[in-house]
């Protein structure tokens, strides 16, 4: 019974958050939220030991990310979505500057995307994010470099980057980068 | 646009998050159950398979399908033409168990060996005993799945265990000369169905039964950027550490579970000590260059090992059913063990 409520607790107060995250790196809410709540099922089956893990949110945001972007996975995710979707308008609350933001990020890479969204809307480090993703931390700050400059035409903040100037001077950025 | 593109994101994540309904958490424990009621009959279906039951092949697949294999055998503790039948959930596996016919095998020796995706990004590996290990991005292992012979050179795919999850409806088919190998993934629900398409870049040898030089691995392997360190013990038990940017480390258990020719198969557990339903979470190949180099293949392809230490002996000893009269190349199978730390 401790178990179930430590599971409920946490799985109601982190799931709507994380396929937020999901949807922002994969484009998709319905393939989100399918992902999402599989890979909740996973950490019950191992609750024992996720629940004890340092970030059990970085543990469900990771393997919720691998399936969603796994081609064999997609054909059984794919059929939830449709039902899903079929059942749900796609976020009506999407503004313009939303779905620009949408068609932007869909045309940088998905190890791009995954990295801008790390760091941007999760706040996580360079460090946090290889960590996460297992990629060096060179290669994470390649592929946020390379999403900047993808997304400076439309993203008046990553301009410079785009250009080739100098960096804004965002603490964190300067830190970081 | 806004300036501030943190705050632009975080809109659209707000958004996204407002319109997600919280489901049921309850109905996400029953599915974590189903799935593992589901892995389970897939397992056994796939047992009855290797074990030669060819003749009802389709049958079995159809059953599974509509779920009229629960409850079947399980695998047997060895199998032959050096590999073993898939273990179920990770479960340790017994020794000197009656070796399976080996009538089965035989259908998957024209596609065995190492496959790249013709957009050069994906890997699939045939294991003659109709084992597969697929790319999944992100990962370093590959997924662990398992084949069946339908017929006409089609193989169907139903387990898959990139984690545990299980899917159905995958075909693998020859085509032309067996140079290249074609993945189909139906569409469903209206959506357009996906082909992948792989081109052979090297065979395995279903014919080795006997202990080879790739058996004598034992020892501790370093790779070329040494972030990755491989132990590989005398009893077929291997340990894979692989270094964070951060400094922090994880740890794989595995199992060899599989020889042929001049590699191993390594499976990965999910299993932790604590964790009862333990599943496996992929399969790396193993492919000796000589004594003091092995490549191991995982989702990204192959990577160089060098041997750090001198080799101390063979990963995997022929049980008594070689001995006693079944073909040689039947193993025993040293209990699957996982454990996470650092991530």
């Amino acid at each position: 019974v401790s178990d179930e409520l430590d599971f409920n607790e946490f799985f109601t107060a982190s799931f709507r958050r994380i396929v937020s995250q999901i949807y922002a790196m994969t484009g998709n809410l319905a393939e989100a939220e399918d992902s999402v709540q599989e890979a909740y099922a996973r950490a019950w089956q191992r609750w024992d030991d996720v629940r004890d893990y340092a970030d059990p949110e970085s543990w469900i945001r990771t393997v919720a990310y691998r399936l969603s972007i796994s081609a064999w996975r997609k054909s059984v995710n794919r059929r939830n979505a449709h039902r899903r979707a079929a059942a749900s308008p796609e976020l009506p609350a999407l503004n313009p500057d939303h779905l620009t933001l949408v068609a932007a990020l869909r045309r940088i890479s998905p190890d791009q995307r995954r990295a801008i969204v790390l760091y941007h809307l999760v706040g996580l480090t360079i460090a946090e994010i290889a960590l996460e993703t297992g990629a060096p931390e060179g290669t994470v700050k390649s592929h946020l470099n390379r999403g900047r400059k993808a997304l400076a035409p439309l993203v008046s903040e990553f301009a410079e980057v785009g250009s080739g100037g100098p960096r804004r001077s965002s603490p964190d950025l300067v830190g970081e980068w | 646009m806004p300036e501030s593109f943190d705050a632009m994101l975080a809109d659209l994540a707000d958004a996204a998050a407002a319109v997600t309904p919280l489901p049921d958490v309850a109905a996400v424990r029953r599915r974590a159950r189903e799935r593992s009621v589901h892995r389970r009959m897939a397992v056994s279906a796939f047992a009855l398979i290797l074990l030669g039951t060819c003749g009802g092949t389709a049958a079995v697949v159809a059953g599974h399908l509509n779920g009229t294999t629960q409850g079947t055998i399980t695998p047997g503790a060895t199998a032959n033409v050096s590999s073993a039948a898939v273990p179920p959930d990770g479960a340790a596996q017994g020794v000197g168990g009656t070796a399976p016919d080996t009538s089965g095998v035989e259908a998957y020796a024209p596609i065995a060996g190492t496959w790249m995706s013709v957009a050069g990004d994906e890997y699939l590996v045939v294991f003659p005993d109709g084992g597969i290990g697929m790319s999944e991005k992100g990962a370093w292992q590959l997924c662990d799945g398992q084949l069946a012979d339908v017929g006409s050179e089609v193989f169907y795919v139903d387990e898959i265990a990139c984690g545990d999850y299980g899917t159905s409806g995958l075909m693998l088919t020859g085509v032309g000369d067996g140079a290249l190998l074609k993945l189909s993934v139906p569409g469903l629900g209206g959506s357009t169905p996906q082909t992948v398409v792989y081109r052979r870049l090297a065979a395995v040898s279903a014919a080795s039964g006997t202990a080879s030089a790739a058996q004598n691995l034992a020892g501790d392997w370093l790779s070329a950027d040494a972030r990755r360190r491989l132990v590989i013990g005398t009893g077929g038990a291997v340990t894979l550490l692989t270094a964070g940017s951060t400094g922090a480390e994880a740890a794989y258990l595995g199992t060899v579970t599989g020889v042929y020719g001049d590699g191993v198969r390594v499976e990965i557990s999910c299993k932790t000590a604590s964790a009862a339903d333990g599943t496996r979470c992929g399969v790396v190949e193993l492919e000796r260059v000589d004594a003091t180099r092995l490549y191991v293949v995982g989702s990204t392809g192959s990577e160089l090992f060098t041997l750090e230490g001198p080799a101390s002996g063979l990963i995997v000893q022929p049980t008594a059913g070689a001995a006693s009269g079944t073909q040689s190349g039947t193993f025993s199978m040293a209990p699957s063990a996982f454990s996470f730390t650092g991530g």
